[in-house]
């Protein structure tokens, strides 16, 4: 009997993700304010009604009475995050707060069905964040030196991943995270992206002089480096794509582009030849199943997930996607994909996207160099790593080892995005009080 | 101002196009992945899932291309199941089995089997009353008949037989010898795999066996040879002593027989080896090699049973001695029978290799099809006309050749034939490739009698038998078959 339930639930998750994805691009189109507020309601109701029915499933299927606790703490959370963000902020982005809540709520079933402790320490740094980022906009608002201030930017982001790289060597081995006491591990990569953006915006904010544009450029260039020493390759990846992203935005310079994507390419057959984990990972990507005991054993498991969940998937708690090493950070999308089904996926993918276009439309509104880059940095920085996760797991791309923005476990991961979203409300907000 | 902005908004909508792009690739990926590779892909003992899946569906049958049940699992009162084998040896290697791992069609079709498209309403039952569901079964292209008549005719020999239908890559028979039992694997385990008496029974020699060519190999000469020479082939004049000799290396023909003074129809039809010694020391390595590579020497076959790469190791820096040998079917040359009737169904198909199949569809517990294969184009392996010389030059070995067990059928058969040494004693390998009808080609066939046998001459007598029932079967039931024929042009003459 709860086989059928469950073979249910899996059309009904389907269709209900379709609704939502639809709404929000419809939403996307409407000038109507009182309209628009009301569909974003409508796809609060959905989150929740997805949320309580995943959350049913995993609790009967576990029989543990723990997951209703944990599930009734989690709706509580969101329901009021909700509510307060609406009073403090009336001016905020409701359809970005509405996708960034399906993301960790979607993020909340998957992590709790992959690990119970996991999800609850998931939801504790989910909690924390969205609290403590409540703040930014404000700050935003208010704080108006933060476009001055580019060499402050520079200095604390290069010297933190200099920290890190230097502390890796010394406990021999690759290590991109800082590890204090025995609980807190902290990855700066994750937030130094988003000073890097702040960085590169007030740079250019001051000058696209070709000197400057020079200056700047190796001052990016640095951070790349380090983070390819550390062997953080998603994360330079990253860095490189934003940072030509905005230099094309601040310069309109297709040219600067064109160089940049060569000197990418360089530097990354370099690299190629220089590094044996890069090779390892180029490998696994074109023969993972020469490799399949080693270095190819992780994506080919992402693979077999994938492919076993179809379109449907296989049910909630019904597959084994903790075959696939690391799956609730790198391989969540591959877990998705196998227990909630392809379309799922699919939808999963289109509201990102949603979410990616709704930053980039915060930026070409916003009135300023500054913010304008601000914006266009951090929609990329957000975009570029769906790209990276999503393309690694399905083995569109090779792996580079970074996670699904809010939906992946990971405390320095879900911060960082939640300190992404939050300047992005604020400058949504910034735009709104000028009219 | 207007016009301003909307231009510096120019490179965010580039950038935003551009990521949207990289999105609907994703998207596009995914789709694709599910659709068409994901199959080949979860089929793969590293994939644990396949074994839950295993255990909580009931296995399929696999079927023959008429329904007969080749492969069923059966399920006893207390709920125990089993798979049974109705014609036990027959289709051991290629049905094969489900005991310690898998092999032949139980393997390929795996996943297929124990995925149930059984209707919904069925399923839910199942899934309420905590029953499990069918897995899908498998109609395969294999004709029981000429499985059976294929099996009996090798006898006792060690060899295999495969026969393809040209026109679609059908595999109608696949047979190897020694054989092994499936419904009592789990009891005769320990002594087949272990015990050198059963000389290897689980290879599937059809596929898996790596035998030298011997003359069989003269077809790859011989169209070499038209290649180098594609206007005066016909002018090829050999005087044939019994033997050979180049630069200090003698080779004899079949038991020293003079062949006399022969043109290149003649030396094909009666297999001289001096001749074919002579061919391939004139003819360009560099070439000869490249060309063999393209007729799926050491490469891959597409198959998706377990089979072996046939080798061809003749490189420019050989030697006389392995160029000649190498001509002729000798030297370090290694083929498998299947890859030679693969060869076999080109030349009868116009030049063009379809890709051979064994799994024709998939039908749901209640019996509705779920799912049709069809044929494939694999290669054009050689042109409309090199493949009619070679016909014309395969049917001369049936009517003034070595092929005479074949002379004289109610049907016109082409073929090759070939003995190939393998070590120091007088015994060899007796190989034929072959189809029939010339005209009109609707099977082709590999015989291979490893050395020892008894009781036949050659592979061609064996090839007679499995033909002489292929035909007589397709008279008997030729009204069923109407519409098929007269679709093919016959070749041109």
């Amino acid at each position: 009997m709860f086989k059928v339930f469950i073979d249910l639930s899996k059309y009904v998750f389907a269709f209900l993700i379709c609704i939502y994805t639809f709404m929000t691009f419809r939403i996307f189109a409407i000038k109507d304010e009182s309209d628009r507020a009301l569909k974003c309601i409508q796809q609060n109701i959905l989150m929740f009604v997805i949320h309580f029915l995943a959350f049913t499933i995993l609790f009967i299927s576990e029989w543990n009475l723990n997951i209703t606790i944990l599930y009734l703490f989690q709706a509580l959370f969101l329901f009021i995050y909700i509510v307060l963000f609406h009073v403090i902020y009336k001016n905020g982005n409701m359809l970005l707060l509405n996708n960034m809540c399906m993301l960790m709520s979607i993020g909340f079933i998957i992590i709790t069905r992959l690990s119970f402790n996991e999800g609850i320490r998931q939801f504790i740094f989910i909690m924390t964040g969205c609290l403590v980022t409540l703040v930014i906009p404000v700050i935003m608002q208010k704080v108006k030196t933060l476009r001055n201030i580019p060499w402050l930017y520079g200095v604390v982001g290069i010297v933190a991943l200099l920290v890190v790289l230097i502390m890796g060597e010394l406990s021999n081995g690759a290590n991109i995270a800082i590890q204090i006491g025995n609980y807190i591990s902290i990855q700066p990569s994750e937030f130094i992206k988003i000073v890097y953006v702040f960085f590169i915006a007030a740079m250019f904010n001051q000058s696209t002089s070709f000197g400057n544009v020079v200056l700047t450029t190796i001052l990016a260039a640095v951070h790349v480096i380090i983070l390819v020493l550390s062997t953080d390759l998603g994360a330079a990846l990253i860095y490189f794509v934003v940072y030509l992203v905005m230099l094309f935005v601040a310069t309109s310079e297709v040219l600067y582009v064109f160089l940049g994507l060569t000197a990418g390419s360089g530097a990354a057959v370099v690299a190629y030849k220089l590094f044996s984990h890069v090779r390892i990972r180029v490998q696994a990507w074109l023969d993972p199943w020469t490799y399949i005991d080693n270095q190819g054993y992780q994506i080919t498991q992402s693979l077999f997930a994938i492919g076993m969940g179809s379109w449907f998937g296989v049910g909630l708690g019904q597959g084994m996607p903790y075959k696939i090493p690391y799956v609730e950070m790198d391989f969540v999308f591959s877990a998705i994909c196998e227990e909630m089904g392809i379309i799922f996926a699919i939808c999963l993918i289109l509201i990102c996207m949603n979410t990616f276009m709704l930053m980039m439309d915060v930026g070409m509104k916003s009135k300023g160099k500054f913010y304008r880059l601000l914006a266009v940095g951090l929609a990329t920085a957000y975009g570029f790593q769906i790209f990276l996760t999503i393309g690694g797991g399905i083995k569109f791309i090779p792996l580079t080892g970074v996670t699904l923005p809010l939906v992946s476990y990971g405390g320095s991961s879900a911060f960082s995005i939640l300190i992404l979203f939050a300047v992005i409300q604020g400058l949504y907000m910034l735009r709104m009080n000028e009219r | 101002m207007a016009e301003k902005k909307k231009s510096r908004n120019r490179e965010i909508m580039a950038v935003v196009y551009t990521f949207l792009i990289l999105f609907f690739a994703l998207i596009g990926y995914l789709v694709y992945y599910n659709a068409t590779v994901k199959e080949n892909v979860v089929n793969n003992t590293y994939n644990k899932r396949i074994e839950v899946m295993e255990k909580e569906t009931i296995r399929g049958s696999i079927l023959a291309s008429d329904g007969t049940v080749l492969a069923r699992t059966v399920v006893a009162s207390d709920g125990t199941e089993e798979r049974q084998y109705p014609f036990g040896n027959i289709f051991s290697h290629v049905v094969g089995f489900t005991y310690k791992g898998k092999s032949g069609i139980e393997k390929a079709a795996n996943y297929y089997l124990i995925c149930s498209n059984d209707n919904p309403i069925e399923q839910v039952k199942n899934d309420i009353a905590g029953d499990k569901n069918v897995g899908d079964s498998v109609v395969t292209t294999l004709n029981v008949n000429l499985q059976k008549t294929a099996y009996s005719a090798l006898g006792r020999n060690s060899g295999a037989v495969v026969a393809i239908e040209p026109s679609t890559g059908k595999i109608l028979a696949m047979v190897s010898r020694p054989d092994f039992d499936p419904n009592t694997i789990e009891l005769t385990w320990d002594t087949i795999v272990t015990d050198d008496e059963f000389d290897s029974v689980l290879v599937n020699r059809a596929t898996q066996g790596l035998y030298a060519p011997g003359s069989t190999f003269k077809v790859f000469t011989l169209l070499e040879y038209i290649r180098e020479h594609p206007k005066d082939y016909e002018n090829f004049r050999y005087d044939c002593a019994g033997s050979m000799t180049f630069e200090g290396v003698k080779l004899n023909c079949f038991n020293g027989h003079a062949h006399g003074s022969l043109n290149l129809k003649e030396a094909f039809a009666q297999s001289c080896n001096s001749a074919f010694a002579t061919i391939g020391l004139h003819l360009d390595k560099e070439q000869f090699r490249n060309n063999n590579l393209k007729l799926l020497f050491n490469e891959d076959l597409p198959l998706d049973i377990e089979y072996n790469q046939s080798s061809f190791v003749l490189t420019m820096a050989s030697g006389i001695e392995e160029t000649m040998h190498t001509a002729m079917g000798q030297g370090q040359t290694l083929m498998t029978p299947l890859h030679n009737c693969m060869m076999a169904a080109a030349i009868a198909n116009d030049g063009v290799l379809m890709k051979p199949y064994l799994l024709d569809k998939l039908v749901n517990n209640s019996g509705s099809v779920i799912r049709k294969f069809s044929k494939e184009e694999y290669k054009t392996l050689m042109t409309k006309e090199e493949a009619a010389v070679l016909t014309e030059y395969m049917t001369a070995v049936i009517t003034d050749g070595t092929g005479g067990a074949l002379d004289n059928a109610s049907y016109s058969a082409a073929g090759k034939t070939g003995s190939a040494e393998y070590d120091s004693s007088n015994r060899h390998h007796s190989w034929f490739i072959g189809f029939a009808p010339a005209e009109d080609p609707q099977i082709a066939i590999c015989v291979l009698l490893e050395g020892g046998y008894s009781g036949y001459n050659n592979a061609t007598e064996v090839a007679r038998i499995i033909l002489d029932e292929f035909f007589s079967e397709e008279n008997s039931s030729s009204g069923a078959n109407s519409d098929d024929s007269g679709l093919e042009n016959s070749p041109i003459e």
